[in-house]
């Protein structure tokens, strides 16, 4: 095993890179999913700044109306002066100006007109709230002042308040995101970004090691030596493999830890055969490049360009639902995409029937067919390779 | 026998880099393979050790027929090519250890190969040093460190000191007697005359993919009718004295250029004390005198009539 051997003996000089790309991937993996709160199920109001202009004086009427107001807003300091009204406006210290005229209230309770001057920040969103709020009191007054005319302004203020004290509790019915779901949504954020790190972390490592074993002096060494062309290639795939599949391991411990709603399931086993899937695909791609470089710059320039192209092409980085039907065109060709595209089916899948598994395993053996092709042009330039020894 | 090569014949398409070469190389001997570049050395160290298929002609070594899956044979053997063949990324250490491991099983019998190995390159120092942070001159002996490790009865070397300094080709050299004292049969291409002369006891001068001379340095500068040439510093001397020289006994050729007059002559007693007594009588002014016996470039330039080194 002195071939075995040495490839992981190579692999320690490649070790400072390879492990950078796994501390920076899983660092970033818990500080966003540190950072992301569930809040699908939490609501809190948001009181929004307002001025009130004041010019109809203290009554009953409004008394009653600011403070069912202070619910929705908090009240700002009047300021003195038209233009520094405006200034509160622009600058967005206040959101909403109200101003009540003189004898709003006479008024009101004359003929039940509101002539409230209202002016709002433009394209406020909380405007909207605070006119709701607005009309839906002095509309209840109305009623109230219309049915009853003989009751004081203090008797129906106090009807108004409590009728907007009742409440009703109102149960939205609709598709909830469960425990399981959400597991299977970190599952596809967190293989769909480990293919960019297996791109990247295989081309620097494998293809150096496969460079340093097909240069052609170390081949005419080992053509010229007693060990056999099959005992050579056999401990190098076999070295390869391992390598893949401790590295997977690692990132699959660590998925599966980071994972709150962690769970062994269908999908969790799809969503590791896959990521296998695609480190075979990768481990072709390093092979078919370490063979064919001329230099060990070469393959460090190669490991950031394929991988950052990979990755923003085949939806690794950017969701596919937002790629552009062209960009999705080519990247179609490519095996990440088919990676991604399998992440994506498997995160929706909710049976698991042959029907539904069938087209995820299609995904599989596309990419598996890429790593064929990508083989079988290795093999090709191998040839070539050996050829060239003398 | 160790090695004996019949009528090899290696083309590469219209060009004929190995014309029906023929070599036997004896056990225990420094067999020299002299020729200048493009002469068929390469090719010939490439066709012996299977790395390269040859149109015809037949290869035994050890009295086997050699094949690229004579895994038996290539235990036996141990290569140094002209390009430093290792690892970057291995020490020197690992490196030989490495190469090593692909001859020898047993690890204890690794390890102290490949100690011996360091000690007889004199890497001790360098053995936990990376390749790039070592001199040309030390990586040339990494390089026949991971050809010798093993121990082989037959080592091929092909220019091994190309681009050297001269102290690390005097080790290398050394060494490669030292390895030859062992017992290790030896095969050295090179270009360099002097290396060859200096440490081959069998040499075969190649030319176009021929052999056009073979034997021992003595035996091939006595195939040519050169016996000694004189070298002399002369300012002037006239057309009618360099005629009268020619005519003395024994010389074969009289040519002056560039204040330097040159004589050949054949193989004699006192070639230099006659010249020197016509100089007297001419009163010819001379400054230093040269005399050298034939060169293997010499024999080369004699058979071929073009330079080891064009």
């Amino acid at each position: 095993m002195q071939v075995f051997k040495a490839y992981y003996k190579i692999l320690k000089s490649q070790l400072t890179a390879v492990l950078i790309y796994v501390a920076l991937f899983l660092m970033l993996t818990i500080l966003f999913t540190g950072n992301l709160k569930d809040n699908s199920n939490q609501f809190e109001t948001k009181k929004v700044p307002v001025m009130v202009i004041n010019e109809d004086g203290q009554n009953g009427l409004l008394d009653s109306f600011l403070s069912y107001l202070e619910e929705y807003v908090v009240y700002v300091e009047p300021k003195a002066g038209a233009d520094a009204i405006k200034d509160a406006l622009y600058y967005r210290e206040v959101s909403y100006i109200i101003t009540i005229p003189k004898g709003f209230s006479d008024s009101f309770y004359e003929n039940g007109e509101i002539n409230l001057t209202k002016q709002a920040a433009p394209d406020s969103m909380e405007a909207i709230t605070i006119d709701q709020a607005i009309d839906n009191y002095f509309n209840i007054a109305r009623v109230y002042q219309g049915h009853l005319p003989e009751t004081t302004a203090e008797e129906i203020s106090s009807y108004v308040q409590a009728n907007l004290k009742e409440q009703t509790r109102v149960h939205l019915y609709g598709e909830q995101k469960d425990s399981v779901s959400a597991g299977h949504s970190f599952n596809r954020f967190y293989y769909n970004y480990l293919g960019y790190i297996i791109v990247a972390a295989f081309i620097t490592s494998v293809s150096t090691i496969m460079f340093s074993f097909h240069g052609l002096d170390i081949r005419r060494r080992h053509f010229a030596s007693p060990i056999t062309e099959r005992n050579l290639n056999g401990q190098l795939i076999l070295a390869n493999m391992i390598f893949v599949i401790f590295y997977l391991v690692i990132f699959i411990v660590a998925g599966y830890a980071l994972n709150k709603y962690r769970a062994v399931n269908t999908n969790t086993l799809l969503f590791w055969l896959n990521a296998f899937t695609f480190a075979l695909v990768t481990l072709s791609i390093s092979y078919l490049i370490g063979i064919s470089v001329k230099s060990k710059k070469a393959i460090s320039a190669l490991s950031t360009a394929v991988s950052l192209g990979i990755a923003f092409l085949s939806g690794m980085f950017v969701p596919q639902e937002f790629l552009g039907a062209p960009v999705l065109k080519v990247a179609s060709f490519t095996p990440a995409y088919w990676f991604v595209k399998a992440n994506g089916a498997i995160e929706t899948l909710t049976t698991s029937s042959w029907s539904e598994i069938s087209k995820i395993a299609s995904f599989m053996a596309i990419q598996l067919g890429f790593a064929a092709a990508i083989i079988s042009i290795a093999l090709v330039v191998s040839k070539r390779k050996r050829q060239q020894i003398s | 026998m160790v090695v004996k090569v019949d009528g090899l014949v290696k083309r590469y398409d219209k060009l004929v880099a190995l014309d029906y070469l023929d070599l036997q190389v004896e056990e225990g001997e420094i067999f020299g393979l002299l020729g200048p570049n493009g002469s068929g050395k390469t090719t010939a160290i490439n066709c012996i050790l299977s790395l390269l298929k040859y149109d015809k002609g037949n290869i035994e070594i050890f009295g086997k027929p050699m094949g690229p899956n004579a895994y038996h044979i290539k235990k036996d053997i141990g290569i140094i090519m002209q390009n430093v063949a290792v690892f970057d990324e291995l020490t020197v250490y690992e490196n030989i250890s490495y190469f090593c491991s692909l001859y020898i099983k047993d690890r204890e019998e690794v390890k102290r190969l490949t100690q011996e190995a360091i000690e007889f390159v004199s890497l001790e120092e360098f053995k936990k040093f990376y390749p790039k942070k070592l001199s040309g001159g030390l990586l040339r002996r990494l390089n026949i460190a991971c050809g010798i490790v093993h121990k082989p009865k037959l080592i091929i070397l092909d220019e091994p000191t190309v681009a050297v300094d001269p102290q690390s080709r005097n080790k290398i050299l050394e060494g490669i007697k030292k390895l030859n004292e062992e017992g290790a049969t030896i095969i050295y291409t090179s270009h360099y005359m002097e290396e060859v002369e200096q440490i081959c006891s069998n040499i075969a001068i190649i030319d176009k993919g021929r052999v056009i001379a073979q034997g021992t340095k003595d035996d091939l500068k006595a195939m040519i009718s050169i016996g000694e040439k004189i070298s002399m510093e002369v300012f002037r001397i006239e057309e009618e004295a360099l005629e009268e020289l020619r005519r003395l006994p024994n010389i074969y050729s009289v040519e002056h250029r560039e204040n330097l007059l040159e004589i050949k002559s054949k193989k004699g007693k006192n070639n230099l004390v006659s010249v020197l007594e016509f100089m007297q009588r001419m009163n010819i002014n001379f400054g230093k005198v040269i005399t050298e016996v034939p060169t293997l470039n010499d024999v080369f330039l004699e058979i071929t009539g073009k330079e080891l080194r064009d």
